[in-house]
């Protein structure tokens, strides 16, 4: 398979008043053309920071820094310039936001904003653009299309909402679509519908799309490969059947105990990991999951263990991986 | 097939009722502008004024320069409506004719102000190096009482209808900047400005064409009142013989010749400052209630 993005060791630091806080440390994980990798972890942990590393959404004469690399078909995305920067995003990469309400400009109609990216990127014409966004909210099942585009985003309800965000980034037919919790502000039924638009699109459009959410029945509906993290570090990334049915880092076997059961007894209490995801400011010395961590030793306070490839697909970030039994 | 039959009916009355909607919603703005009933007379004086000064050859009765001797400081009459000066001229006409070049001041205060105003305020929220630059010459400019600095500005550049336009924009601009960048530091914050940019948007174009129309309408506001303060502070420059040079009649400089008559023709400075106090008015009731109709924070 054609790998499209490549992340080798990416970090990302904020400069705050506080001193310089790494949101995210040596990050590597790969997408690959048609897939949907999926992003999980708690909140906090690094997954939206991560992706708007992927596309430099950041402020970085003032209040970022990374360090890695991001490799998109082989190009290094973190030495690009601004103006070269710009041309990758929406084009080539493109994302879906979590609110899509506070997403769209309330000041033009949907239709209005989609002809603008058509028009920055492509060049087209303002007849020609306006074919293309119908044809897009067409392509996004939204009814009514040649009505809907002269609509103002508050005429339209939430899912309508999160379909046209979609539109707008499939309209330069990206490479890459960076979906950031796209259903998490919409109630369940259209969860599902939305769900479903961005497997059927993955499909017919063949772009890799990197999702990212907190909700492990998504992933476990759509994703084809899986990288959990924990306090900004990428601690196990596989196959999504293998995440759910082997799991090799404690936190990621405690993720898939902590999921309520249709099965076995009515009573008994639902597994919790214990204590709490500390500041990140007071990341723990040795492996960042130890303080944790039910199975760790000495070691595992001292030392922080490297991601090591267990098998072609799955690599882990623990000492001791494959030797526990969950 | 039946299926398909009764969506399309659930859509036709669909979309009857998102019709019927808008309708309403149309019509409750409507009942909103007509229960603000202030800020339609605002609008009347106004447009009224404005028309003034657009038709003000037309309704004059005489040449605004035309100087009968013979007809000096005659009150009101049937052939001087609101009487003559000192050196005969009809003031009647003066006064149309200042309506309109006082009416014209101020709209191009007001036009300028916004166009500067809003480019330096977009720039400032948006660059930090550049905000504490341009917010520090916009408040050395606030510093100054406006009516100060506008007759130093003029008595360095020397007295002409453009130069007036000038200093009045420099004491105005400022407070139209102060105001779209604050604005603008809010909308920027916004996820849709992050998603123009995540969408490949260059700065010039988030900035002038996706957070300048969401600053606009408290702009539009402050922009009302600087065309009232633009009118009173150019009536005071030529009053004071700094603003409009003197054969031109603006609503200042009738004042300013009035002043040396006042005992013997009242209607001298009566019909001017009338004049004046209406613009302003209606100007300031106008924009009380366009900020009534734009802020959703008060409704």
């Amino acid at each position: 398979m054609e790998r499209i993005l490549q992340i080798e060791n990416l970090s990302t630091s904020f400069k705050t008043e506080r001193g310089i806080v790494k949101a995210i440390e040596g990050v590597s994980f790969d997408v690959y053309k048609g897939e949907i990798l999926g992003i999980v972890g708690e909140s906090g942990c690094g997954k939206s920071v991560t992706s708007q590393s992927v596309m430099r959404l950041y402020d970085e004469k003032y209040q970022v820094q990374y360090t890695g690399k991001i490799l998109f078909n082989g190009r290094n995305i973190l030495s690009l310039s601004e103006k070269e920067m710009q041309n990758v995003r929406g084009n080539d990469i493109a994302m879906v936001f979590q609110d899509a309400l506070s997403a769209l400009n309330p000041v033009f109609t949907v239709g209005h904003q989609i002809m603008d990216t058509l028009k920055i990127h492509q060049g087209m014409k303002k007849a020609e653009a306006r074919e293309k966004a119908v044809e897009m909210l067409r392509l996004v099942g939204i009814p009514d299309p040649e009505k809907r585009v002269d609509q103002y985003p508050h005429e339209l309800s939430g899912g309508m909402r999160q379909r046209v965000m979609i539109a707008i980034a499939l309209c330069c037919q990206p490479m890459l679509l960076i979906a950031d919790e796209p259903t998490t502000a919409l109630d369940v039924t259209i969860q599902a519908q939305i769900m479903d638009l961005i497997l059927d699109l993955n499909k017919k459009l063949d772009m890799g799309v990197m999702l990212i959410t907190h909700d492990l029945s998504v992933v476990a509906e759509v994703c084809s490969r899986v990288a959990v993290m924990y306090l900004g570090q990428i601690v196990e990334e596989a196959e999504v059947n293998t995440i759910f049915d082997h799991p090799l880092h404690p936190y990621t076997a405690g993720l898939m105990k902590s999921v309520p059961k249709m099965e076995g007894e009515r009573d008994e209490r639902l597994y919790q990991i214990k204590g709490m995801v500390p500041m990140l400011n007071q990341i723990p010395k040795g492996c960042r999951f130890s303080p944790r961590c039910p199975y760790a030793t000495e070691k595992c306070h001292k030392e922080m263990p490297e991601q090591r490839r267990v098998s072609e697909t799955q690599s882990v970030r623990c000492f001791y991986a494959g030797e526990i039994d969950y | 097939m039946k299926r398909t039959m009764r969506s399309e009916k659930y859509d036709e009355s669909l979309e009857k009722s998102i019709r019927e909607l808008q309708r309403e919603q149309r019509h409750l703005r409507l009942l909103k502008l007509k229960k603000n009933k202030l800020a339609i007379i605002g609008g009347l004086i106004t447009i009224f004024m404005i028309l003034i000064a657009i038709f003000a050859p037309l309704i004059a009765t005489h040449d605004p320069y035309d100087m009968i001797v013979l007809d000096r400081l005659k009150g009101p009459s049937a052939a001087h409506l609101f009487g003559t000066d000192a050196t005969g001229r009809d003031v009647f006409s003066r006064v149309l004719y200042g309506t309109r070049v006082s009416m014209f001041i101020g709209f191009s205060v007001a036009l300028y102000s916004m166009i500067i105003g809003m480019v330096v305020g977009l720039f400032a929220s948006y660059y930090k190096v550049l905000d504490s630059v341009l917010m520090r010459i916009c408040d050395g400019l606030t510093a100054i009482p406006s009516s100060l600095l506008a007759v130093a500005l003029m008595s360095a550049l020397g007295a002409s209808e453009k130069n007036v336009i000038i200093s009045l924009v420099a004491v105005s601009f400022p407070k139209v900047a102060r105001i779209a960048r604050a604005q603008a530091m809010v909308v920027k914050e916004q996820t849709y400005i992050e998603a123009m940019k995540a969408s490949g948007s260059g700065t010039l174009r988030i900035l002038f064409r996706h957070i300048a129309p969401n600053v606009l309408s408290p702009v539009i506001v402050q922009v009302s009142f600087a065309f009232a303060n633009a009118i009173i502070t150019e009536a005071a420059l030529s009053f004071l013989g700094v603003g409009v040079p003197i054969p031109q009649p603006s609503w200042g400089n009738i004042l300013y010749e009035g002043k040396e008559v006042i005992s013997k023709a009242w209607w001298m400075i009566v019909f001017p400052g009338a004049f004046t106090a209406a613009a302003v008015l209606g100007l300031n009731i106008l924009g009380d209630g366009l900020r009534d109709l734009l802020d959703p924070h008060i409704n």
